[in-house]
């Protein structure tokens, strides 16, 4: 893991969020879901990482946590050397100007009865106090940031498509110039060829101002774009954390792995050809998760002890992977899972 | 398994007229708007052959989900109507059947599945109860024939226990299994076509990985022709066999799947492939295509990509296009015969 340095902006330690399900007459808590369950990372400044798994890995949980939009069940944020937990109310809503959220659905996400201005003013007016012209000055900056114009400044949402709400969005969330952008599937619900607008907007944006994005994505393709680092998260872990080329290129983790290769490439020759792994049964409850390494009932390496004992996050090349296959059985000792011959087919669908 | 099996195998080296499975033509479909109607669906032709999958690619609202509705004749009518056309099923006009007729067919010989599972079934009933019903609706079977039958569908679609998990309601479904058992239920009576409109887009690509293998393998053994609805042209690249795509209501280009990714005839085509992540290095800038889909309510009838087009010229935005036929494939582009455009990476 990256030690922290005068560098880092952000500062994850044994994050861990159980949501309790309640059920019966009394609404006893009948068991717990184990959305996050320690989570180590750093953010640096001006630096991408991206966080990526399956639905239900628990990477909006993640992103919450962060802003402390909900309470962890345990663990430690430190944002700028200052631990957020320990803040009163009044700090920590100075502080929230500093970390700011985009979600997916940039529809729910602004509210149909405020105009442009209002919507993307309302935090220049509670934080700052700005009225009247003196807001819209500074809102028709951040929209010609954004790539909208001037004359948007007084137009409802409806009157935008997906695209432009999403830079909507993004311009709200720039108006108090934050430190961090916590970006929730932020084109997952946007074409192709406008997915590609907001991601390159994003980085200019940081080019420019230095802002340090958490880009959590499902798609590895689109995440490996934006970010310098990724986290790859199964069942509330992560599983691996590196360089985003690494990643992407020689995984350390064999659910990373099956990740890419269950991504379809755009080209029928290549996607014809490709090995794929298709993943064993369905993914497993977060409400029980498995003994030992939590991917082993799925895993095609699975050895005995993966079923007994929990692999931790150790050095792999330019990151970190939790799998035993680098001390036990091949005793990879760091090196790409894509070097290996899979001891057990996984069965056809 | 199929009762088209012998039939497909004599035919299957001939793909004179005939031969043709489904042919849409000239499909166009308006819904009623503040003032007259919009067309959302503008002149669409395309025709399916036996055990084929045809796949039709284009963004949000370029009218593929409207066009599929169509084949199924579950347009809402009002506020939609089918302003022209014809789609011809097995020698007949579906659009000229009674609704009654067209039940017959519906389920039977022409099956859909969609994006959200859950949507399509019924949250009070078993999923056995429901394929249940779906077979008696079409084969006067008794009851425990039909969950016999039930049961080997699930067990055909990878289902675990699959007697067991006929007991069970969606919600005890995951999303995977959810989709699963559409599919079963769509096979429930041997179709000749099912349409899949988006079925993998609400999935996790591990799960997506699954259903495009066992939509493969179902679509073989039972001899089905498939018209596969996405806008991820990965997935398309995956299954399909030709491909149209869309853009603002219309069809503006069909191929072979490995001529359109090889050489793409249509600029929209062409600006789809180059905006895919896959295409460009890890660190350097995506391709987008710059502006935004026009509003349907007030197109033109010239080139309707014309705004986004790096390759437009003057005259461009001046004349009508048409759907212009350049060997066995088909393209809306007055200058797709001057074009050198870059196909897939
Ligand atoms: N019931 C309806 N009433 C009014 N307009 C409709 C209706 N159904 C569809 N439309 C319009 O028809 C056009 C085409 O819609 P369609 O659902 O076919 O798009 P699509 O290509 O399937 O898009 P997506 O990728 O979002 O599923 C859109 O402009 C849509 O708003
Ligand atoms: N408020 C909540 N109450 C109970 N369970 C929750 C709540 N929020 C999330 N979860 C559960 O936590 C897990 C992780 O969810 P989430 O962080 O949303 O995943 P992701 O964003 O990776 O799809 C899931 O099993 C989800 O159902
Ligand atoms: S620890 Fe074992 S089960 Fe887990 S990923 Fe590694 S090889 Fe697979
Ligand atoms: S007709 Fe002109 S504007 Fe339209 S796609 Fe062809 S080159 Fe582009
Ligand atoms: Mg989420
Ligand atoms: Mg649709």
């Amino acid at each position: 893991m990256t030690e922290p340095t005068s560098d880092t902006l952000l500062e994850v330690s044994g994050l861990t969020k159980h949501f309790p399900v309640r059920g019966g007459v009394l609404q006893r808590t009948k068991a717990r879901v184990r959305a996050v369950d320690g989570l180590d990372f750093t953010v640096r400044r001006g630096e991408t990482l991206g966080l990526v798994g399956e639905s239900g890995s628990g990477k909006s949980t993640t992103g919450r946590l962060v802003l402390r939009l909900i309470e962890p069940t345990a663990g430690r944020v430190v944002f700028d050397g200052v631990d957020v937990l320990k803040l009163g109310r009044g700090a920590m809503r100075d502080m929230r100007s500093r970390m700011q959220m985009i979600f997916q659905d940039p529809y729910s996400s602004l509210d149909p009865q405020a105009t442009v201005a209002d919507s993307i003013g309302e935090p220049l007016s509670v934080h700052e106090g700005l009225r009247g012209a003196k807001r819209d000055g500074r809102v028709v900056e951040l929209l010609e940031r954004v790539g909208l114009k001037p004359q948007h400044l007084h137009r409802y949402p409806y009157e935008f498509s997906g695209g432009q709400r999403q830079r909507i969005c993004i311009a709200r969330a720039l108006a108090l110039k934050p430190d961090l952008l916590v970006c929730d599937e932020p084109v997952s619900a946007l074409d192709v060829s406008i997915q590609a607008q907001v991601i390159n907007l994003l980085k200019s944006i940081q080019r420019d101002t230095g802002i340090s994005l958490l880009f959590i994505s499902h798609d590895l393709s689109v995440v490996r774009h934006v970010s310098d680092r990724i986290a790859v998260m199964y069942l509330g872990r992560i599983v691996e954390i590196g360089d985003s080329e690494q990643i992407y290129t020689q995984p350390r983790h064999p659910y990373t792995e099956t990740l890419l290769s269950a991504i379809p490439v755009p080209n029928p020759v290549t996607q014809r050809r490709r090995e794929r792994i298709l993943l064993r049964g369905e993914p497993p409850s977060p409400l029980d998760p498995p003994s030992g390494c939590r991917f082993h009932t799925r895993c095609q390496y699975a050895m005995d002890v993966c079923a007994v004992e929990e692999p931790v996050l150790a050095p792999a090349g330019r990151g970190s992977s939790a799998c035993h296959l680098h001390d036990y059985g091949p005793g990879l000792g760091g090196g790409t899972v894509l070097d290996l011959e899979p001891t057990h087919r996984p069965v056809p669908a | 398994m199929s009762r088209h099996t012998i039939a497909n195998d004599t035919r299957a080296n001939d793909t004179a007229d005939d031969e043709i499975v489904l042919s849409v033509r000239n499909l166009s479909v308006e819904f009623a708007t503040g003032n007259g109607y919009t067309r959302v669906v503008d002149d669409v032709s395309f025709s399916l052959r036996p055990r084929e999958t045809m796949g039709i690619v284009g963004e949000s609202g370029s009218g593929k989900s409207v066009t599929s509705m169509s084949i199924m004749r579950l347009i809402p009518t009002p506020p939609g109507r089918i302003a022209n056309g014809e789609i011809v099923f097995a020698g007949q006009d579906l659009l000229q059947l009674s609704e009654l007729e067209m039940r017959r067919i519906r389920g039977d010989r022409i099956s859909m599945i969609f994006q959200e599972p859950l949507t399509a079934l019924n949250p009070a009933y078993t999923i056995g109860n429901q394929l249940v019903e779906a077979i008696r609706t079409h084969r006067e079977i008794t009851r425990k024939q039909a969950t016999e039958r039930a049961a080997e569908l699930l067990d055909l679609v990878g289902i675990p226990s699959p007697r067991q998990r006929l007991l069970d309601y969606p919600h005890q479904f995951s999303g995977g299994m959810l989709q699963r058992a559409m599919i079963a239920g769509a096979l429930a009576c041997d179709p000749e076509l099912l349409i899949a409109d988006e079925p993998t887009t609400a999935l996790d690509v591990t799960i997506q990985a699954q259903i495009l293998e066992l939509l493969r393998r179902v679509q073989e053994e039972f001899g089905m022709s498939m018209l596969f609805i996405s806008h991820d042209l990965g997935v398309i690249a995956d299954v399909c066999d030709r491909v149209g795509v869309m853009y603002a209501g219309q069809l503006v280009e069909s191929s072979d799947v490995f001529e359109l990714f090889a050489r793409p005839f249509h600029p929209y085509t062409e600006g789809l492939l180059r905006a895919m992540p896959q295409h460009t290095a890890g660190s350097e800038e995506l391709v987008p295509i710059p502006g935004t889909t026009p509003d349907l309510a007030s197109v033109e009838a010239q080139c309707r990509f014309e705004p986004r087009c790096r390759h437009a010229v003057a005259g461009c935005g001046e004349t009508v296009v048409p759907l212009e036929t350049v060997g066995a494939r088909e393209v809306r582009c007055l200058r797709a015969h001057h074009l050198e455009l870059e196909g897939a990476s």
